[in-house]
């Protein structure tokens, strides 16, 4: 090596390079092209999001260069809403594949194995690409393709009848995957109805619950990344199946020296990654949680200011304690006294896990302080009876580490979330659906959607137009067959109309599937809690975009997308007007242009308006890059709002507005003022004015003259104690307390197991990556996990040998039974099974449609009330426009166990309490897996027992309305419809109503 | 850092930054033109040069067992935490560094009085334990394995490590990750020998997988594809005796080289680094001596290790 040593060359190129970069930076361009600091996490830098080359990997070993728009979206799949990045060629506009968008403030370009995979949603040979009409009986497995005009004249002309002849509750919207927050409920509210139905109630509403009577805001927002200490309950939720963004966080934190703690009775993904993994009893979660609490409360080791402070200890003791002085001091006792049964020892013998360690575990939480971020999510609040007290006890922990809003903690998800206020907000409809919030679910936290088949058969309604929208009900509920019964009966459902990208077991019984795109053929904004901060994502027809930057134009996003798929947005504004063609039903207002008056929305108009108004900081950053917002999000797919929220009950309220202010009991400030509009409208919880019309404004706290915003629960503050509760019926949980599952030990016969069956595998969504090869390959089967020890007892069963992975089982629920194949592991506690979520993806025979990589074909039998599912075949290879379906090498899909779940809803959270009480034998001659059978009869019975445990508003409402007004709703009705009708009650009405 | 003397004189920030972004992939031709160098190659040859061959991490070229990760990483992670930045996830990658040297030589051109003194003390503590120490070794790898257009960036580089040495106080000690060093070469056996001669830090060389294939071609050895350490154990199996002398050639190579590559102030490193690739030199040529003589043809591959190492 020749070493010149001329310093005064050096310094001629350090001043060449110095007024290179200052000439080049005046003129707007960076110097430096690309992340500065690449490396082995490289991106296309956004600078050459317009023309990005790379070689193309097919033509090797020519050197050939694709030339690609690289156009931003958001993912579709799971709920996360991670940034993609499309890869859209130049040359044939078709999506060639999609990475991460590093611009995303949540997910920051990174990606689970679902985000990528889109491109074989995009390109699945199986996908449905035009509207089709069933050409015979529903179910009957023939279909036809009729125009969109064809579909929507029918499809409003049967709505507006409906709304004419004031049948508005015979229209339901049922959501799956949700698409733009409040979205689809503004459609609904435009037509006056009270219609939308969501999935939650199988789904998080048990998690919910337990939040929202603690802070009036029903998600946690875990600070992962900053905590010393992260506490989960959950078996797969920050595994990748959901939220990436919070997986990516927590390993952050571990790399900072973090502790993780899973609470998980199946050894999931995360459990394999934690410090301490805990294999409880099913059912005994809350009770280790107050195990915890109890340690911190008797040792005085939790935040004793902060709990005086945000708590609503004053309320409690006057309502539960009167023989005690209202003083801090009465209430640390009153808690001593009120959790002294919650010993590390009653934990051990309800969890089964010794109680040295539970100790263990609750002093290194005692030592996280405020930095302990915590998360309880579907698990173990979606598979028990009184689930919904595992999330309120797992955040009475942080509350009392006064770990709430901190750095590190736990925030209520309203404050890292933004929901940007559209163009138009309907008013609120003035009606109240009983087929969706009955009567006797008051407090339920979201529609009770898995019990309507039962309440369409009791005759509570019926329903004139139904929509699944990227919703399967058949096979995600409890109890499908019964789902079946009433999607073939056309006297309880007279039009189903399914919305979805593929095909499923529902849509087989629709009388339209039309097609609507999957993340890179749609708009929607998103936002979710997954840091202290707030942004917002966008979701864009991807090639739409694209034609968009070569100078083309297009109105009609079908004209950008695969067949006649259709985004959603543009559909149900066409679908408004078509209802409403002249406007005299006030509908069609909610869906013109402001622009242009007597015109229709558009989706820029729409979006455009949202971006320049609605997203503070947004229109200034775009200026900054000479781009309109809207061209701004489109191009870098996601902005952030606010970094570094912070403890907004802590924020002083603003003066003005403070106006002819009352003071009520504990503290709780009202004004006359009215409240500022907000951009966001991210919900909350919406507390009662007091009894002059005063809105509740904020909170007077531990003697601090400012009024503080609090939480938006009745009292303003933390609610320890919920005066909700005590109201409506259930005083003896007006605390967090423990509540006996449904599959506690002491209700399980001797030969009984319990089946965990709410686990997910990171690689599936649903059932709606079942049309994703990459997806299928990785994950496609779902056998029964059973502890050696179980194998051992359940072989020894007639003298035979131990179960071993791979035999043939029949599991036995209360309703049928399923057959599958048995995992023999040590990953699971002794005397639980668990069997996955995803699986079980099947046919009828003779349907015509359907997913060939992912469904067995089935014959279905029915007699009676007795169903049946005997397995044909598994998948098999088959030629399409893809070569890879000629590959296909799995022959198995697992089994839908689902049918075989009576329904068990939660009296207080609605919650469906999923864990089944089981028995577990081997199988029977002619069994094959995937084999199941039901009978819908006894399923009716079993429906029938837990709705006998409600307490409904008839005859426990403290005030005669349905529900706390105070509670959040998706779709909030008019104030009005709170109000109990004083008309008879339902004609087939079950015990307890 | 503290009580260390700053450095005198002018920096050159934004030539280091050039350097560091020409060293990722695609560098953008125009800069490489400002800079000097030729038109850069495909981006194949640069996966060649920084992912096959020779990688740009500290803890590659000054950790224990010379990969990724470990003490070493840790180490370079510490001294962004001490300057109150968090580390990037390849904090002790090439580009960051120079980014961060850059970055301080900025600060300290904008600074007076006792905060640039502070800056600049920061800046030549970065530069001494952090970038003295191995740099110089990986831009040898580089001249070996590189096209003329990494060579002549890795010339450069070189030039502008010594004039920024140039500027510093001189040291009185050897950077920490030197002194702290794992023993140097060990022949006790095969598995030590492999150990100790793959970790630059230890051997002195950095072995490239180049090196492996050319081995295998001049002493007409079948060299078996796979990770470095099963490739020189195949060729070891082949024929122990001419893989350790090569071996030793190469080590004393490299000795000389060490004295190139660390001109002007850098030469206490660089003569630390020659000594441990004479210590290994003359480890594998004894090593060479008492190596029993070849396998017969047609042994088959794989076969029991004949050398004492």
């Amino acid at each position: 090596m020749r070493l010149r040593g001329d310093t005064e060359r050096l310094d001629r190129l350090e001043e060449q390079l110095r007024r290179a970069r200052a000439v080049r930076e005046a003129g707007g361009e960076p110097f430096y092209p690309g992340p500065s600091n690449a490396g082995l996490a490289s991106f296309p830098p956004p600078e050459r999001w317009d023309d990005w080359v790379e070689l193309d990997s097919r033509s090797w070993p020519e050197r050939s260069e694709r030339h690609y728009l690289l156009v931003p979206t958001t993912c579709f799949n799971c709920e996360s809403a991670c940034g993609l990045l499309a890869y859209v060629d130049r040359e044939s506009l078709t999506i060639r594949k999609l990475e991460g968008n590093p611009d995303h403030p949540g997910s920051r370009g990174r990606n689970c194995a679902k985000g990528p995979a889109t491109i074989n949603q995009v390109t699945d040979p199986d996908r449905i690409l035009h509207p089709l009409r069933r050409a015979g009986p529903r179910g009957g497995g023939r279909w036809e393709q009729v125009s969109w005009d064809t579909a929507l004249d029918d499809i409003a002309g049967r709505i507006r009848r409906a709304i004419e002849e004031d049948r508005r509750d015979e229209i339901m919207v049922h959501i799956g995957r949700p698409g733009e927050d409040g979205f689809t409920e503004r459609v609904l509210a435009s037509w006056g109805v009270d219609g939308h139905n969501s999935h939650t109630n199988i789904c998080s509403s048990g998690g919910r619950t337990g939040y929202q009577f603690w802070m009036g805001i029903d998600r946690p927002s875990p600070d992962h990344a900053n905590a010393a200490v992260v506490y989960l309950i959950s078996s797969h939720l920050e595994a990748g199946h959901y939220f990436n963004p919070h997986a990516q966080r927590i390993i952050e934190a571990r790399a900072n020296g973090a502790k993780v703690i899973v609470l998980d009775t199946r050894l999931s993904n995360t459990a394999t990654h934690a410090d301490y993994w805990l294999a409880p009893q099913p059912g005994a979660e809350a009770a280790i949680n107050l195990a915890i609490c109890h340690h911190l409360i008797t040792g005085h080791r939790y935040d004793a200011g902060f709990v005086r402070r945000w708590w609503n200890w004053e309320e409690y003791l006057t309502a539960c304690r009167p023989d005690l002085p209202v003083t801090f001091e009465s209430f640390h006792r009153a808690l001593c006294e009120a959790y002294q049964g919650f010993t590390f020892e009653f934990a051990a013998a309800e969890s089964g896990i010794p109680a040295d360690t539970l100790r263990e575990v609750a002093e290194v939480v005692a030592g996280a302080g405020t930095r302990f971020s915590a998360h309880n999510w579907r698990s173990a609040a979606a598979g028990n009876l009184g689930g919904w007290q595992v999330s309120r006890t797992i955040f009475m922990i942080s509350a009392l580490l006064g770990a709430v809003a901190t750095p590190g903690g736990t925030f209520p998800n309203a404050w890292n979330k933004y929901v940007p206020r559209p163009i138009h907000v309907p008013p609120h409809p003035d009606m109240w659906n009983e087929l969706t919030w009955p009567s006797e679910y008051p407090l339920a936290q979201n529609e009770m959607s898995f019990l309507l088949p039962h309440l369409l058969k009791d005759g509570w309604g019926r329903v004139e137009v139904y929509f699944t929208r990227v919703y399967n009900p058949v096979w995600t509920n409890p109890d499908g067959m019964s789902w079946a019964e009433v999607l073939t009966d056309e006297a309880l459902v007279g039009c189903h109309v399914a919305l979805t990208p593929t095909w499923n077991e529902s849509a087989f019984l629709a009388d339209y599937v039309l097609p609507v795109g999957h993340s890179p053929e749609r708009h929607d904004t998103h936002s979710y809690e997954q840091y202290d901060g707030q942004w917002i994502g966008f979701r864009q027809p991807v090639v739409r975009e694209a034609r968009r930057r070569l100078g083309q134009s297009v109105d009609d996003t079908r004209a950008s997308n695969p067949g006649e798929v259709w985004e959603e947005n543009e559909l149900w504004m066409e679908l408004s007007w078509r209802i409403d063609p002249d406007g005299n039903l006030g509908i069609r207002r909610h869906h013109e242009s402001r622009a242009a008056p007597g015109t229709k929305l558009t989706v820029e108009e729409y979006y455009g308006w949202m971006f320049e108004h609605s997203v503070p900081g947004l229109p200034e950053a775009a200026a900054a890059e000479g781009l309109s917002p809207l061209d701004y999000m489109r191009r870098h797919g996601a902005f952030e709002i606010r970094h570094g929220v912070g403890a907004r009950h802590e924020e002083p309220v603003p003066d003005e507005e403070l106006a002819d202010v009352s003071i009520g009991a504990f503290g709780r400030v009202y004004s006359a003022a009215p409240a500022p509009v907000s951009p966001n409208v991210v919900p909350t919880g919406a507390p009662a004015a007091d009894g002059d019309g005063r809105r509740a404004v904020g909170v007077l706290v531990d003697g601090d003259p400012a009024v503080r915003r609090g939480f938006p629960t009745p009292s303003g503050r933390l609610e320890f104690y919920s005066s909700t509760l005590a109201a409506w019926g259930w005083p003896e949980h007006a605390i967090p307390g423990s509540i006996e599952s449904h599959v506690h030990p002491s209700a399980l016969a001797d030969d009984e197991l319990v089946l965990i069956s709410t686990f997910r595998l990171p690689t599936q969504i649903h059932t709606r990556s079942a049309n994703a090869k990459w997806l299928d390959e990785l994950a496609h089967t779902n056998p029964l996990w059973v502890h050696p020890s179980d194998a051992r007892r359940l072989g020894a069963v007639g003298g035979g040998s131990p179960l071993d992975t791979g035999d043939v089982v029949r599991v036995e629920t209360a309703i049928g039974h399923f057959v599958t194949k048995a995992w023999v592991t040590e990953g699971i506690r002794p005397g639980v099974v668990a069997c996955s979520h995803h699986m079980g993806r099947w046919k009828p025979e003779g349907e015509s449609g359907g997913q060939g990589q992912a469904m067995s074909t089935v014959a279905l039998g029915h007699e009676g009330d007795s169903w049946s599912l005997t397995m044909r075949h598994g998948p098999r290879p088959y030629r399409s426009t893809d070569p890879d379906t000629a590959r296909l090498w799995w022959t198995e899909v697992g089994v839908h166990q689902n049918l075989t779940f009576p329904v068990h809803p939660d009296p207080i959270s609605g919650m469906h309490c999923w864990h089944q009480a089981v028995r577990v034998r081997r199988a029977q001659p002619g069994d094959r897996p995937g084999d199941v059978a039901v009978d819908t009869a006894r399923s009716r019975q079993v429906y029938r027992e837990w709705m006998a445990m409600t307490r409904p508003a008839r005859g426990f409402s403290p005030d005669g309305d349905r529900r706390p007004p105070w509670l959040m709703r998706p779709l909030r009705p008019s104030a009005a419809s709170y109000t109990i009708p004083p008309d008879a009650p339902h004609p087939d009405a079950p015990p307890g109503s | 850092m503290r009580g260390q003397p700053a450095p005198v004189g002018s920096t050159r920030p934004e030539l280091v930054r050039a350097l560091g972004r020409v060293a990722d992939p695609a560098p953008d031709p125009r800069l490489c033109g400002l800079l000097g160098l030729p038109a850069p190659p495909p981006a194949d040859v640069h996966t060649q040069v920084f992912v096959i061959e020779s990688h740009p991490f500290a803890s590659v070229h000054l950790g224990s067992e010379g990969m990724l990760g470990g003490e070493a990483a840790d180490r370079v992670a510490g001294f962004w935490r001490t300057l109150g930045l968090d580390p990037p996830p390849d904090a002790d990658r090439l580009g960051p560094l120079l980014d961060l040297y850059a970055r301080l030589g900025d600060e300290e051109l904008g600074a007076v009085g006792r905060q640039r003194h502070a800056v600049a003390s920061a800046r030549a503590a970065l530069f001494w334990e952090h970038l003295a120490s191995w740099l110089p070794a990986y831009l040898g790898g580089v001249t070996r394995v590189g096209d003329h257009f990494y060579r002549a960036w890795a010339g450069l580089m070189v030039e502008v490590l010594a004039a920024e040495a140039a500027t510093m106080p001189e040291r009185g000690h050897l950077p920490s990750a030197l002194v702290l060093a794992p023993p140097p070469s060990d022949a006790g056996t095969r598995p030590r020998l492999l150990d100790s001669l793959l970790v630059p830090v230890r051997s002195g060389v950095v072995v490239t997988r180049a090196d492996l294939a050319r081995a295998g071609r001049e002493l007409d050895l079948g060299v078996r594809l796979g990770e470095r350490r099963y490739t020189l154990s195949a060729l070891l199996d082949q024929d122990a005796r001419p893989v350790l002398r090569w071996l030793g050639r190469l080590a004393a190579r490299w000795a000389r080289l060490h004295q190139d590559l660390h001109p002007g102030g850098l030469a206490p490193v660089g003569q630390w680094w020659a000594a441990r690739a004479r210590h290994t030199a003359a480890v594998l040529t004894a090593a060479s001596a008492t190596a029993p003589p070849g396998a017969p043809p047609g042994a088959p591959p794989g076969a029991p290790a004949r050398v004492p190492c």
